[in-house]
């Protein structure tokens, strides 16, 4: 058994494309190649494929990865070639490793992700002011479904990019993982005027 | 593709926005000034059950292929997304190059059935196009309709330039032969619409012109133009072309996540309440190797594990047991579900279904007798022994199914309270031969569907049943199922009325429907948005009583609103099928004896000799 680390991107109109649908978007894509596939077991087998994280709809993703497993051994190229072949324009596959089959899971690995926000130019100045009171108060509370939730010690990082808008660093574990569009909403910048983009997966053992 | 801002900041706040972005696996966009023609092919309710429409995938394909051509398909936005595209001042724009639908040369819109009508109106208004024909220039789209509505295209006259009457594959291209043959000449958008009339299979409302006699029924129909022929004779190809393979594949989860291919085009069987197996005469079959080949390059292209080979009547192809056995022997190590829709009540149809189901096991079985007496298959002309049909059930449990399905019809001309308690009767003996089987863990559902006459059929001159008669019957249905653990669903509801005020509808109709859209209808075919009101009030309001179109036996003689419009099989023959109908007589099978229904002598030139692809015609 093979385990397959797909690096890819998500872009284009492929960013309106939620995480479930995106899952089987990528099985069908898996079936498409004719890899020699591992599937599950069970009355209705499924292909074996883990996702690092679900990347919020409307963003963009550029360094996102997977995992699926093979039945036989193959060189990194035959399979890279076959994926590329496979998968629609708008998720190009930028890199593929075999792993460890002892390595844990991508989601388990999985300890913050790295955002880059653009703003319209017309307000970015203002954005500037909002975002820094902001990330000196105490506490960021945001709203997601029916919780109310302190995202400001998720903010591990963050850097204004200027006449563009921010980078940011936000913790991404189960329970505690902090959303840029979160923090506009929070200062009262409309998220569907900015631009986010994931720009990298920081695990705990994967580099 | 980058998507114009204004669509982007939209979609962060609409529900599955992918519906609205395209970007699919398998879809064709090409550069738009690098061709001379650009078609937008519309399906007027959301992409969700608009893309999964064989129809739309055949064209899109086809035309794709053609040289010098971008099809480009658009879908109804659903309430959300309609709401911020009006109030952000937005036109309906198409999914591939992110067009407005209004700079395309022609709109091409799949009319599958009455209750999209309103969606047509809102879909036009979106896209900034004047509703009327006659408002519309030559610096407008064209705006042309096909699909199984269109047989009868009055209702919609108003609002339509040009219909295709039939099969879309070759009139299709000659129609973009001819768009682009004008725009070269630079002419008048009325000399277009001549030259469209020429081709067979193309009916221009605007050339014909309606009578009426005082009480509303039609004096008569006449064309206006000396070019414009007095009947409008549909199209079909004479054999069926390759199936389609590389089927787009959607990124959101839509109705049907599978591929589908058409075995069989036409039926035989002359079921006297069936649109379908009228107006698609005659039948085509595909060959087996055809049919095999396409399912393995289209589970390529696609990655999905589902078909659905598709026909009115599965088992009446003639090569249907070949093609399960090499289905079977082509696809047994992988994993792949098969669908066989639409099988007849025999013994043979479960050894096919079982041979399929030994590949991905799970699903019920159903079958259709559409009626529980004698008397009344008679009426329709769906003969069947009812003890086969109990056989046939008990062979359904025997070999595994836990659950069987039955479809029924009420408010059938003719049809007595007697005749719908035996649904329910016959429900009960199904249920105890699957107790004998397999004991009482086994299930029997009866689906009842209103029946509604159809034009063209032979039962195109009944009344349809009234509202509160059909209540009563399922009423009936439902006491005499309590208890039973028997399940009942039933479909009667306000949008069967429409359907039924609509599909005999005249030209007449078109300002109810644009009154109707007006007050607010649309997704008339979603039972929670089906506006009432919204119809009763646009009836009012134009003066026109519905039961005129819906309640009213036509005279024999009577002049139809479709009269015009030649499906090849001729009015004699129905006529004569309903009179059979209300002696209780029946017709065979077609395929065994010719009825001379005229579709041979309508067609007879290009029927094809090669015996696979053979057609039912004796």
């Amino acid at each position: 058994m093979t385990r397959v680390r797909v690096r890819y991107q998500k872009i284009g109109s492929l960013r309106y494309i939620g995480h479930i649908d995106l899952h089987s978007l990528l099985e069908r894509a898996l079936r498409r190649s004719g890899l020699p596939l591992r599937y599950s077991q069970g009355f209705k087998p499924k292909v074996r494929l883990n996702l690092a994280s679900a990347l919020p709809l409307g963003m963009e993703g550029l360094a996102e990865k997977m995992d699926f497993w093979l039945n036989v051994q193959m060189e990194t190229d035959g399979i890279k070639a076959a994926l590329i072949a496979a998968l629609p324009a708008e998720l190009p596959v930028t890199g593929v490793r075999i792993v460890d089959n002892a390595l844990p899971s991508l989601q388990a690995d999985l300890r913050a992700a790295e955002y880059q926000v653009t703003l319209p130019s017309e307000s970015c100045a203002e954005a500037q002011v909002v975002l820094t009171s902001a990330l000196q108060q105490e506490k960021i509370m945001v709203k997601r479904r029916n919780k109310v939730m302190d995202m400001r010690p998720w903010v591990e990082a963050f850097e204004w990019a200027a006449d563009r808008g921010f980078n940011i660093r936000l913790r991404s574990i189960p329970q505690e993982s902090g959303r840029p569009d979160e923090l506009l909403d929070y200062c009262g910048i409309d998220p569907a005027r900015a631009a986010i983009t994931r720009t990298k997966l920081i695990f705990q053992t994967e580099e | 593709m980058q998507l114009p801002n204004e669509i982007e900041q939209l979609l962060y706040r609409v529900e599955k926005p992918g519906r609205y972005v395209g970007g699919e696996y398998n879809q064709t966009v090409k550069d738009w000034d690098s061709v001379d023609l650009h078609i937008a092919l519309a399906f007027p309710d959301i992409y969700d059950l608009g893309q999964p429409n064989l129809g739309l995938a055949i064209l899109y394909d086809l035309l794709n292929q053609a040289g010098g051509i971008a099809a480009e398909r658009v879908f109804s936005p659903w309430l959300d997304m309609e709401a911020a595209m009006r109030s952000a001042g937005l036109p309906l724009f198409s999914l591939e190059n992110k067009r407005p639908i209004r700079d395309f040369d022609i709109l091409g819109i799949t009319l599958p059935y009455e209750s999209i009508y309103t969606n047509v109106l809102n879909l036009l208004d979106l896209a900034g196009i004047p509703l009327y024909s006659r408002e519309r220039t030559k610096a407008h789209p064209l705006v042309i309709a096909g699909g199984q509505a269109c047989f009868n295209p009055e209702t919609m006259a108003d609002f339509i330039d040009a219909f295709v009457i039939g099969e879309g594959e070759e009139v299709f291209i000659e129609i973009a032969e001819a768009y682009r043959a004008w725009k070269k000449s630079g002419g008048e958008r009325g000399s277009l619409l001549e030259s469209l009339s020429e081709i067979q299979g193309v009916y221009v409302p605007e050339f014909y012109e309606v009578a009426y006699q005082e009480d509303g029924r039609i004096a008569s129909i006449s064309p206006t133009s000396s070019i414009a022929p007095k009947r409008v004779r549909k199209r079909i190809v004479a054999q069926l072309p390759p199936p389609v393979t590389r089927f787009l594949v959607p990124n959101v989860g839509i109705v049907h996540d599978r591929i589908a291919i058409e075995i069989m085009r036409g039926c035989t069987r002359g079921c006297r309440f069936c649109h379908a197996g009228v107006v698609n005469r005659p039948v085509r079959q595909r060959p087996v190797a055809e049919i095999v080949d396409a399912m393995e390059a289209g589970l390529q292209a696609t990655g999905y594990q589902q078909v659905g080979l598709l026909s009115l009547s599965s088992s009446d192809h003639t090569q249907i047991i070949q093609i399960v056995d090499a289905v079977y022997e082509r696809f047994k190590e992988r994993r792949v579900q098969v669908s066989l829709p639409s099988l007849r009540i025999a013994s043979f149809s479960v050894d096919l279904m079982q041979r399929l189901q030994t590949l991905r096991p799970g699903g019920g079985f159903t079958l259709a007798p559409e009626a529980a007496t004698p008397r009344m298959r008679a009426v329709i002309n769906k003969e069947l022994d009812e003890a086969e049909l109990l056989e046939t059930a008990r062979q359904v449990f025997e070999r595994g199914w836990l659950s069987l399905k039955l479809y029924f019809m009420i408010g059938l001309p003719g049809e007595t309270m007697d005749d719908v308690l035996a649904i329910a009767e016959l429900g009960k003996k199904i249920q105890r031969i699957g107790w004998q089987a397999r004991g009482k863990r086994i299930s029997v559902h009866l689906g009842v569907g209103s029946f509604i006459p159809k034009p063209h059929t032979p039962f195109q001159w009944a009344a349809t049943d009234s509202s509160a008669s059909l209540m009563d019957k399922i009423n009936a249905l439902k006491d005499a199922l309590r208890k039973t653990g028997i399940k009942l669903s039933y479909n009667h509801s306000d949008s069967t009325l429409l359907e039924s005020w609509l599909s005999r509808g005249d030209r007449s109709l078109g300002q109810v429907i644009h009154a109707a859209w007006r007050n607010g209808a649309k997704f008339d075919a979603w039972n929670e948005h089906f506006n009432i009101d919204a119809w009763q009030k646009a009836f009012e309001s134009v003066g026109i009583d519905p039961a005129f179109y819906a309640h009213r036996s036509r005279d024999l003689d009577e002049v139809l609103p479709w009269d015009h419009i030649d499906i090849g099989v001729n009015k004699q023959f129905l006529r004569a099928d309903w009179l059979m109908s209300q002696r209780g007589q029946t017709r065979d099978d077609c395929r065994d004896g010719c009825f001379h229904c005229g579709i041979l002598d309508a067609f007879s030139e290009v029927q094809p000799l090669a015996n696979e692809y053979y057609w039912g015609c004796p």
